[in-house]
């Protein structure tokens, strides 16, 4: 009974009444519309892994895909123009050892180079050789396996420990010069 | 895509020694789940990629932060273990000493800001030491990240293909996250202000290239694949080989395996 009554007083409604109701539903309708179309599905939302652990802004997935350029470069990069240091290397016990590992500083990168050949700066210290090869405890590890080990405060000699190591060995072909 | 149990374990689900499955390859769409693979009977502690780590990261070399890291744990016969990381290892490892500890006069171990003395820097007899290996660290990029969950703005979050990441424009700063993550991974970035976190190098993996860390290993200690794939080489070394994680009983579900890791890494 109530239901009929409620219906009747829709259908009787009085223009003062359901104009602003069209109005009102139009209105809805239209901020729907709007934000269908300026709210993607790549905005936020509970992405692939669901609410708990996925709900983020799809875009910023880009930001990390592209937002970064690729710095450190594999030496194969190396390869195409050093082909002398290249072969050199290749024949050596260093083989495995990327470029950019020592011909890089901080700020300059190989993916600038070459055109800005002059900032390759490398990194001549002693203490870049002393990584692998300083004579600490290494029982049970893979450093055990490297042969050429050395005291960095005494080798060669006492007096030559501020020396740089590239002034005796050849780092490429790994022997001396 | 629905998987049957023994298809699911042949596409990558994997069994723990204490026989609780971890679900290493969640059922969603991706046909990719990346997962790191760690060989620390390879590492020789000499920091290399700590180095092309905060290069191509944009980290700076002089912040007291890093992305990744490397462990020094040295067992002395009786059975104490000291472990060190100075700087992350950043330079390497070229010390015998092992930076955080102090000993006293008497050669005993103190902390460095004891009443004694004359305080040493500990360099461990090596006659005493039982085992001396390093431990390279990272993002686990767990199943169930506990950093994702505690982001009170949802501002951090996971990729489809497994990679947990920080949207820097929505990030606070509140540090939840940092406390958080059981692996002590996560810190604030020293020029961007907001929190920070190894992404695997998501701008190379996503091109089809190795993390910068990857490629700067000499000794192949570290490697990186897709747990979907079954012919990925890194893939068969984790269904086939004896690979263990870190800290499985937070329930994490760490997609970083460890081949030759000793009970005393935590």
């Amino acid at each position: 009974m109530k239901y009929l009554v409620f219906c009747d007083n829709i259908l009787n409604m009085k223009a003062h009444a359901y104009r602003p109701l069209l109005v009102l539903i139009a209105v809805v309708a239209l901020i729907l519309v709007v934000r269908a179309m300026v709210i993607s599905d790549k905005d936020f939302g509970a992405h692939e892994k669901g609410y708990r652990f996925g709900w983020h802004d799809k875009q910023n997935e880009e930001f990390w895909k592209d937002g970064f350029k690729v710095k450190y470069l594999d030496k194969s990069f190396c390869q195409n123009c050093h082909t002398d240091k290249w072969d050199t290397l290749m024949g050596s016990a260093h083989k495995n050892i990327s470029c950019q590992n020592c011909h890089a500083k901080e700020g300059v990168v190989a993916a600038d180079h070459p055109e800005k050949v002059e900032k390759m700066a490398i990194d001549r210290s002693r203490g870049q050789c002393l990584r692998c090869h300083a004579d600490i405890p290494d029982v049970g590890s893979g450093r055990a396996l490297i042969t050429k080990k050395v005291d960095g405060a005494s080798h060669p000699w006492p007096e030559a420990k501020e020396s740089e190591c590239v002034e005796c060995h050849d780092v490429h072909a790994a022997t001396f010069k | 895509m629905k998987l049957g149990l023994g298809a699911a374990v042949g596409a990558g689900t994997l069994i723990t020694e204490t026989g609780k499955i971890i679900a290493a390859a969640p059922q969603n769409d991706s046909d990719t789940r990346y997962a790191f693979l760690v060989d620390t009977t390879k590492c020789v502690g000499c920091g290399f990629c700590v180095k092309a780590c905060k290069v191509e990261n944009e980290i700076p070399f002089e912040a007291n932060a890093s992305r990744t890291w490397v462990e020094r744990y040295v067992v002395m016969k009786d059975g104490s273990v000291y472990a060190d990381s100075p700087k992350a290892a950043r330079e390497g490892f070229t010390s015998p000493e092992i930076s955080g500890y102090v000993t006293s006069s008497e050669g005993k171990v103190v902390l460095p800001h004891g009443e004694h003395e004359e305080l040493h820097p500990l360099v461990p007899d090596e006659k005493e030491i039982s085992k001396s290996f390093f431990v390279p660290k990272l993002c686990n990029q767990c199943d169930k990240p506990a950093c994702v969950q505690v982001c009170p703005v949802g501002a951090t979050y996971q990729a489809a293909d497994g990679v947990v990441l920080v949207d820097r424009t929505w990030c606070i700063g509140c540090g939840y996250c940092i406390m958080s993550c059981p692996y002590g991974v996560r810190f604030f970035h020293p020029v961007q202000k907001v929190a920070e976190k190894c992404t695997w190098c998501y701008h190379r993996i996503t091109k089809g290239m190795k993390p910068a860390c990857v490629d700067a290993c000499a000794f192949g200690a570290r490697d990186i694949g897709n747990l979907k794939d079954p012919d990925d080489p890194v893939t068969k070394i984790i269904k086939t080989e004896r690979v263990q994680v870190l800290k499985p009983d937070y329930g994490t579900g760490p997609q970083a395996y460890y081949l030759g890791l000793d009970h005393e890494v935590r």
